[in-house]
């Protein structure tokens, strides 16, 4: 290959994955794109919340500072004011470019992009596009991806699963291993750069309203092979999520901001939590901060009436024409569920992990500490901090995709580069995966791996989801060092050598244990509360000892903690009140 | 302890010979199909207490939008996170798509929906990805009309659905016609109306279509699917007949 036209490799075909992809393309790489499934099919489908930006079409002054300033405070000032700046400046010309690309973001009747308040936000900032955002966004960058494709600068390989990393002289990157999902080969491929876009790790949590396959494996194994991981204990939790059909479905921020009522019940009245103690922002709160609210209410709820209280959503009050015109995503994430009409009965809502705002560590140009390692979206860790604003999610994984893909193409083209990895590390990358295969096929007992994860994620969401407690957490820590010896004693329950899917299931159970873990240890570490991360032992932030990033190196044991990295902030931080 | 039956046609692979399987489970309240089929894959012994291997089957978001869980249910083209059990009344069976290639049990190879997309050019040719000062006015009614067909998932049950989606014919589905028609109704993708339009004037086009109208009644997101073959059929035509005498 001529280092004219760098070979990438892209893992992950959400947004994060196909942005990066189609930013290195254009910068001349040749991309190879490894997925387990089509584009279409990645978790990003359900994020119902459009996508921010400071349009400023609702006559409010909106500016990428404001927006800039909404996010951090957010974030309870936990990410470089820079980065953040950076992104939310590039903002409204992403939301141009998926405007040109096809995606139809709502309008207002003069035609203009009709924007909706996020919690937390000052300003109306975020487009959202039909029923929901994050499927019209999948479908218009897949169209330009198939596109790269039939200009030769991008070639799709769905169906096959990332395995490791090949690593030549002193760690660096220079090719991935990875396995076909159908007929189980495995193959080792070099390449100049690799960019991670696999998502975060919600998956690995009970109650979580991701995608079953959102559980950070990826991530977690290139952490495994040196990559360090930033800020693992910081994990999304929202407060709106319909528990249907076995699955936890997160509703968009805009049926608040449109009107909707969130409320406990309380000895059969309605009481309006938020908007009693939030006046100021109309109830409409980031969303740890609406988390803990409800749920502390729910508990003084229970108290008072000895039975588990319940959280609800309520449109009813709404005009249905009005609230069918301005809540499509709200209504999409209601339909088919039996028994539930929005229109006439309040929806009720629980906690669910939506999103994690850790992953693995990288400088502002998307590279881990691995040379020739990138990593983008939520698969990595860099604009959140300590909470994801609504709108957020999609921007970050889109700007961050594109500015991986250049960083990674112009790596490549540069001295630093490993160059092509020879045969005979290939094949030692490659027979290490196999060894992992046979040591899998090995496991003998009478455990069940399922049984094990699901435990694993209720001791999880009990533990690091909404308050945490050391004693609790040291407590989890020591009874993961249970699961993972019982996951030993799980056999493979398929013995084929062909679509074999348990296989990759238990593959990947072997790093939600050490993903688990190193939430629970960084966990344990912040002695603080922070956005999203809460110990009601601590209730204060401290910004004098926490304004830093957890950084976490694997270590067979236990993870290495470092807090040395301080964040890079104009101004002090503020008091995080809404 | 209340149960459902679940009938599974499985297949080890595309060469093998398919055999069924009668597998119970215990039933929930609002239980869907895709929770029944993740019970049996956590325990995979049939209703005779015969240990056997796990029903291999495609599953992602659970919340009807990736459209990973596509499958034949009771013999009708659906999804299986938005099916629940308590709709039947016997024994549930599931077979896979028919109309894309086996993988295994219910997992079906859907590649070839990218290649169809790739053959239709269903795309708008962007400049490049810089900004470019470009946000096109789209007035509300344009907006909603585009937006219903990009709520599109590419979960194939409109080709599955379809009778003119078969071996002898090059027809790929209903789905192409929900990608192409926004783009073409797009500001940004007018000008490149006539490459979609001419891809769907050749062979596996909209003249394959004929009007069974089955694409609509399955698709899971409600997309009106007739309506759209329509408007495409008519535009395809408007452009063979300009380019007949305009060239």
């Amino acid at each position: 290959m001529e280092k004219s036209s760098p070979k990438i490799i892209v893992i992950g075909s959400g947004v994060a994955g196909m942005a990066a992809a189609l930013s290195a393309a254009e910068r001349g790489a040749f991309v190879t794109m490894i997925s387990r499934a089509e584009p279409f099919r990645s978790s990003s489908s359900r994020l119902r919340d459009g996508i921010a930006a400071a349009l400023d079409m609702a006559g409010e002054c909106d500016s990428a500072a404001l927006h800039a300033a909404d996010t951090i405070k957010c974030g309870d000032f936990l990410a470089h004011e820079k980065r953040v700046k950076a992104m939310c400046e590039a903002a409204p010309g992403i939301v141009e470019l998926l405007a040109r690309m096809g995606v139809a973001f709502e309008r207002t009747p003069e035609g203009m992009v009709r924007l909706t308040r996020p919690g937390g936000a000052s300003r109306r900032r975020v487009a959202s596009a039909g029923r929901g955002s994050g499927v019209h966004v999948l479908s218009a960058l897949s169209s330009q991806v198939l596109r790269a494709q039939s200009m030769e600068r991008a070639f799709l390989m769905p169906g096959w699963e990332f395995l490791s990393l090949v690593q030549g002289e002193g760690g660096a990157c220079c090719g991935v291993v990875a396995q076909n999902l159908r007929n189980m080969e495995i193959k080792a491929i070099a390449a100049d750069a690799v960019i991670i876009c696999t998502g975060g790790y919600p998956a690995i949590f009970a109650r979580h309203a991701a995608a079953a396959e959102s559980d950070g494996a990826a991530a977690a194994a290139c952490y495994a092979q040196g990559a360090l991981f930033a800020n693992p204990e910081f994990v999304q939790l929202t407060p709106f999520a319909i528990g249907a059909a076995g699955k936890w479905r997160a509703l968009p921020d805009a049926v608040l901001a449109e009107g909707g009522r969130a409320f406990v019940d309380k000895d059969g009245r309605p009481w309006h939590v938020l908007e009693e103690l939030f006046p100021q922002s109309q109830g409409l709160v980031p969303r740890d901060v609406a988390v803990r609210a409800i749920w502390r209410s729910m508990k003084e709820a229970a108290m008072a009436e000895g039975s588990p209280a319940k959280a609800f959503i309520d449109v009813t009050h709404l005009d249905p024409d009005f609230a069918e015109d301005q809540l499509p995503s709200f209504f999409d994430a209601c339909e088919g569920l039996p028994g539930l009409d929005p229109l006439h009965a309040p929806v009720e809502v629980g906690p669910a992990v939506f999103a994690t705002m850790g992953g693995l560590w990288t400088d502002e140009d998307h590279s881990t500490n691995i040379p020739g390692l990138f990593a983008a979206g939520s698969a990595a860790c860099q604009y959140h901090g300590a909470g994801i604003q609504a709108g957020n999610e999609l921007l970050s994984s889109i700007y961050g995709g594109m500015k991986a893909g250049s960083a990674a193409t112009a790596f490549s083209r540069g001295t630093g580069a490993a160059g092509a990895a020879p045969s005979a590390m290939l094949n030692a990358a490659k027979s290490r995966e196999e060894d992992v295969v046979a040591h899998i096929a090995a496991q003998e007992g009478r455990e069940n791996a399922h049984a094990v994860a699901r435990e694993l994620g209720e001791l999880l969401f009990a533990t690091a989801g909404i308050e945490k407690d050391n004693a609790e957490l040291k407590k989890s820590l020591a009874k993961i060092g249970e699961l993972a010896d019982r996951f030993s004693k799980a056999p493979l329950l398929d013995r084929s050598e062909w679509a074999n899917a348990e296989l990759s299931f238990m593959r990947r159970m072997r790093q939600r244990l050490s993903l688990a873990k190193l939430v629970v240890a960084a966990s344990i570490a912040r002695d603080e509360s922070r956005g999203s991360h809460f110990k009601p032992a601590f209730q204060n932030r401290d910004d004098a000892k926490w304004l830093v990033i957890t950084k976490a190196t694997w270590a067979e044991d236990s993870p290495t903690l470092d807090h040395s990295e301080r964040i890079e902030l104009a101004t002090k931080p503020d008091e995080r009140a809404y | 302890m209340e149960t459902v039956l679940i009938k599974v046609k499985r297949q080890d692979d595309p060469e093998d010979l398919p055999y069924w399987e009668l597998f119970e489970v215990e039933l929930s309240p609002g239980m869907t199909v895709a929770q029944a089929l993740a019970m049996v894959r956590e325990n995979p012994v049939t209703a005779d207490g015969n240990s056997t291997s796990p029903v291999a089957h495609d599953c992602s978001c659970m919340e009807g939008l990736c459209g990973a869980c596509a499958m034949q249910i009771n013999g009708k083209a659906r999804l299986a996170c938005a099916t629940f059990v308590e709709e039947f009344d016997g024994p549930i069976m599931l077979e896979p798509l028919s109309k894309f290639p086996l993988t295994r049990d219910l997992r079906v190879d859907r590649t070839r929906i990218l290649e169809a997309l790739s053959a239709a050019e269903c795309w708008i040719p962007l400049d490049g990805l810089h900004p470019n000062g470009n946000m096109p006015v789209i007035e509300q009614h344009e907006q909603a009309r585009m937006s219903v067909f990009l709520d599109c998932i590419a979960c194939g049950l409109c080709s599955e659905a379809c009778p003119q989606v078969n071996k002898r014919s090059a027809f790929a589905g209903a789905y192409l016609f929900s990608r192409v028609l926004p783009l073409n109704l797009h500001p940004a993708g007018k000008g490149s109306r006539g490459g979609r339009l001419a891809a769907l004037a050749a062979r596996g086009g909209v003249a394959d279509c004929a009007n069974a109208e089955n694409c609509e009644r399955v698709c899971p997101r409600g997309i009106p699917l007739v309506a759209a073959a329509a408007q495409l059929q008519w535009s395809v035509a408007l452009h063979s007949i300009r380019r007949y005498f305009w060239g």
